[in-house]
């Protein structure tokens, strides 16, 4: 591989790039920290208790607007017989948005997703005592109404009867105290489409089946709806449009200069390009077509966009360290099949959680309650994905920690035998140390940042600060600024690692080259002792 | 304000032995006035069909006005009949008529609480149903009783109105959307979200609850000829404390809340957390109440009142408490959630019916006991008659978790014992 820009732009032109980049970065962060919203935000809703008149299973209920139904208190154990009916009347109803200051919300599209959560509050009662876990049977139908249409037209969505598992514990037995139950899971909406959103939910009771009858004094069900932030949103997508076009251009002018070179593309040229690619893909900001069409398939499609950018980082990253290994046989190098053990523990990986979030989000594409966790044999296969991918993922950094040591290796060695070299040749691995040393350092910065921002934002969402108005929304700045860190980064290595036009000292031509290049190169920020080792390359030369 | 007393019919003591025994005794705060936790015992009356200002204290005259506004008809229609509120108070119900049936709710929930945690003790919670004060003197007294009354309503109507939020019966719950950019409703909801139903049942717990005290605390020599500059202070002192207990009532519900969250990330993974907080069972809010009331706190010293004014003014909690107790009390920081009281409890055990007091004769104890609930302490050793009795109750219950039990009936004769 001939030289790369990285190595030719001398030390003031680069840093000036450099802190071109720092800032657009802090801009990243900053955009996110002061004009975007928290990325979601979630809403107890409590059930209201319907009941109804007949077995209406069709028939929607609904809280506000016309023909709504009355909220009835549940009234617990009453010795009736006729009470037993009760139970599989009772409709838990959540209309939601739920209205605030006296407007009547409805959901936007820009709000993109909608989470919904079951807490439970089950009151201690000491003859009715409840197991550490219970399996519970949720009866569950969601419908839509946009604005416009009559109060009661309420068409139907999607509807499921589900089994869920509820741990529930109690610190203190006491009576109508609540149990600590575990969260429910309920549904995940890919997209939000529709103003307005109704979920009817029945807790039917078989004693034949032994259906609900573990369930404890039921006392409210809350659903806990989540849903991204319009705001955040458009902040995203705002930087998707600006990053979108910028780093197609930069790919297109990477691959230009590419083709203007007398050779075929070189591998990690090619795998510049398909990291250029995948971030392109990423950066597609086709969010803009959810405000006119239903994409249920949104978070899918965003998983496996994500999951591609990862794996074409991952594999550049190891390409890269074992281009840059220095051995002689370049040829034997240069293609992927060399790769083929290392790039099998990032293809496992990422196939094993692509089966992952197929089995969970794919078969929520047609049902939107189901979830791969409810159910033993589906926790299992979870966990065996999760964990197949985790094991690749050690694999693959071992595979890449061992790579990096054997370059740094063979950088010791090769930094040792430099001088006695020939002028080609030490320009040639003075190039390539130079290369890698400049990528490591950018790399190891990228993933610092991301993982001590990760571990911060973790650490501040534990406190949760609620009393005190943060300035700095935290959660989004860090969203937003690890999305541009490595939009910058691919940009900087699209951007630095493509060839160099300056003309390089060819194996066969004589040792004659000019001397303006030389001292070119010289200028490189990269050791102290490269002057002195070039000093002893004239002398070498001279005698020659 | 509205009665000076409200007059329970039961009492046979003429008017003005009544009035002497509380100018003696009592603190000379007021007398036992009307008080809107009277809605906890009746509820929300239905509307008038014309608003006809009931004795308690209209902020405005109904009649005055055009009805031109259904909306405000209606407003006033219900919140005219409404017992027991002072002026300010009407005007919160006015801006929020929808609000005054979780406001009864909250009452309720905190005098039915105040009820089970003193079942057992001389002093059982009893209220007064033709009394429009509830409590009678033991609100008007400044002890430990009246500290934990005024917090439990409180976290009453916070817990309340908090749940009626949710439940999306409350239409008018703030959403107060982000702290920069000033949206309205709709625009920032669909921006930033809204905030947490919590902060709105705090805040109007506070808007409304506090509002006599407030009233007090700031007006005291319109309302009542308190010329004495001495009862005034006194007087002012009563209103920081209950402000201080109401806020108290409040901190414990907060800090009650349980926080869950769910991660929902790329593939689900936690790089994506959202959280939210719950509500307690109100029973949880009563327990902690109930010893908070075990270490209330006595202000005595003049110093020891500025500085509950300080605390009760400044945002900020203490945070620790310590067990402390005895005799320097007010040498601790005081916390905002501590019960404070300014005078000691009466005594509980003899029938004082001037006081309201009913005296724990008649009340079931239990003989072996070693609680509050045991015959010796009940009972005041004036000793207990024990009975024998046929109980008659549910066991081996079956239950459905909705609304059906089967059980069976168990007959047990044991003793009962009550007090002289």
């Amino acid at each position: 591989m001939q030289g790369t820009i990285v190595e030719n732009l001398s030390g003031r032109k680069l840093s000036v790039l450099v802190a071109l980049l720092l800032i657009a970065q802090v801009v990243c962060f900053l955009i996110g920290g002061l004009i975007a919203p928290t990325p979601s935000s979630a809403y107890n809703v409590l059930g209201s208790n319907c009941v109804d008149p007949g077995n209406n299973t069709q028939k929607w209920f609904y809280t506000r607007g016309e023909g709504s139904c009355k909220n009835r208190e549940l009234t617990n154990y009453r010795d009736a017989e006729s009470m037993l009916e009760m139970a599989n009347r009772v409709v838990f109803v959540f209309q939601i948005p739920i209205p605030r200051e006296n407007v009547i919300l409805d959901y936007s599209r820009w709000q993109q997703n909608l989470i919904g959560v079951l807490q439970f509050d089950i009151a201690y009662h000491s003859e009715n005592e409840m197991k550490p876990r219970t399996t519970i049977t949720i009866d569950a139908k969601l419908g839509y109404r946009n604005k416009g249409d009559p109060d009661d037209a309420w068409k139907p969505y999607a509807s499921s009867v589900e089994e869920r598992s509820l741990d529930c514990v109690i610190d203190s037995k006491k009576s109508d105290y609540f149990y600590n139950c575990s969260i429910v899971p309920l549904f995940e909406l890919g997209s939000l489409h529709h103003d307005y959103y109704l979920l009817n939910i029945r807790l039917p009771v078989d004693h034949f089946k032994h259906m609900n009858e573990g369930l404890g004094q039921l006392e409210s069900i809350y659903l806990i709806t989540i849903n991204q932030n319009g705001g955040f949103t458009k902040v995203w997508v705002s930087l998707k449009t600006v990053f979108f076009p910028f780093i197609i251009g930069i790919m297109i002018w990477f691959w230009k200069r590419v083709h203007q070179l007398a050779r075929p593309p070189a591998l990690l040229e090619y795998m510049l390009i398909f990291l250029g690619g995948a971030l392109t893909l990423l950066n597609a900001p086709l969010e803009y077509l959810t405000l006119y069409f239903d994409m249920p398939f949104m978070l899918l499609l965003g998983d496996i966009k994500q999951g591609i950018f990862y794996a074409a980082l991952l594999s550049f990253w190891l390409v890269f360290a074992g281009e840059h290994m220095m051995v002689q046989e370049d040829n034997r190098h240069n293609h992927l099949r060399v790769y083929w053990k290392h790039l099998s523990a990032v293809g496992v990986g990422c196939l094993s959680l692509f089966i992952f979030d197929m089995c969970e989000r794919g078969i929520q594409l047609r049902n939107p309650f189901y979830s791969i966790w409810v159910t033993d044999i589906g926790t299992n296969l979870a966990l065996t994905f999760i964990i197949l991918a985790g094991i690749s993922a050690g694999v693959y950094f071992l595979f890449l920690s061992y790579m990096i040591w054997k370059v740094f290796q063979n950088i010791s060695a090769k930094r040792s035998v430099l001088p006695g070299m020939s002028a080609v040749r030490r320009l040639h691995y003075e190039g390539v140390i130079y290369r890698f040393k400049f990528l490591m350092l950018a790399t190891l910065l990228c993933a610092a940042m991301t993982v001590v921002g990760f571990i911060l934002g973790q650490v501040a969402e534990g406190r949760w600060k609620w009393d005190e108005s943060l300035e700095i929304e935290y959660t989004s700045a860090f969203f937003t600024g690890v999305y541009g860190m490595w939009n910058i980064y691919i940009f900087a290595l699209l951007c630095l690692y493509a060839p160099s036009h300056k003309k390089w000292p060819v194996e066969s031509e004589s040792h004659s080259n000019s001397v303006s290049e030389e001292i070119e190169f010289s200028r490189l920020p990269t050791e102290p002792s490269e002057i002195s080792s070039l000093a002893s390359f004239a002398r070498k030369a001279a005698l020659d | 304000m509205g009665l000076p007393c409200g007059l329970p019919g039961g009492l046979a003591l003429p008017l003005p032995l009544l009035l002497l025994s509380l100018l003696l005794r009592a603190p000379p705060a007021s007398a036992a006035n009307a008080n809107w936790m009277y809605l906890g015992l009746v509820g929300v009356p239905p509307p008038l069909q014309q608003a006809a200002p009931q004795g308690s204290g209209e902020g405005e005259g109904a009649d005055g006005l055009v009805m031109e506004d259904p909306e405000l008809a209606e407003a006033r229609a219900v919140c005219g009949s409404l017992p027991g509120l002072i002026g300010a108070q009407t005007n919160v119900c006015m801006e929020h008529p929808s609000a005054i049936r979780p406001i009864a709710e909250g009452a309720r929930r905190g005098i039915q609480e105040c009820q089970f945690q003193f079942r057992h003790e001389r002093w059982n919670c009893s209220t007064n149903e033709r009394e429009q004060s509830v409590f009678g003197y033991i609100l008007e007294r400044g002890s430990k009783e009246t500290a934990f009354i005024y917090a439990v309503t409180s976290a009453g109507v916070a817990h309340a109105i908090t749940q009626a939020c949710s439940g999306g019966e409350l239409t008018d719950c703030g959403c107060d959307p982000g702290r920069a950019d000033q949206r309205t409703t709709p625009q920032g909801w669909k921006w930033g979200g809204c905030s947490d139903n919590l902060e709105y049942g705090l805040q109007f717990s506070r808007k409304f609850v506090d509002a006599p005290e407030r009233g007090r605390h700031n007006s005291v020599e319109s309302k009542e000829p308190l010329k004495d500059p001495k009862a005034r202070k006194t007087y002012a002192v009563r209103a920081r404390m209950n402000l201080h207990n109401n806020e108290a009532g409040r901190q414990v519900v907060s800090s009650l809340l349980r926080m869950h969250c769910r991660c929902h990330g790329v593939s689900g993974s936690c790089e994506l957390k959202t959280c939210w907080r719950t509500l307690p069972a109100f029973s949880e809010v009563g327990d902690l109440l109930k010893r908070k009331y075990r270490q209330a706190v006595q202000i005595t010293s003049p110093r020891g009142r500025r500085r509950m004014r300080r605390k009760s003014k400044s945002p900020r909690s203490g945070g620790n408490q310590s067990n402390r107790g005895g005799r320097n009390k007010w040498k601790r920081s005081l916390s905002k959630g501590d019960l404070v009281h300014i005078h000691k409890s009466p005594d509980y055990c003899v029938t004082d019916p001037t006081r309201g007091i009913a005296g724990t004769s008649g009340r079931a104890c239990n003989k072996t006991g070693s609680g509050a609930q045991s015959c010796d302490l009940l009972c005041c050793g004036r000793g207990y008659n024990t009975q024998v009795v046929k109980h008659v109750e549910r066991c081996h219950c079956k239950f459905v978790w909705c609304c059906y039990v089967t059980c069976k009936t168990c007959e047990t004769v044991m003793d009962r014992h009550t007090c002289k």
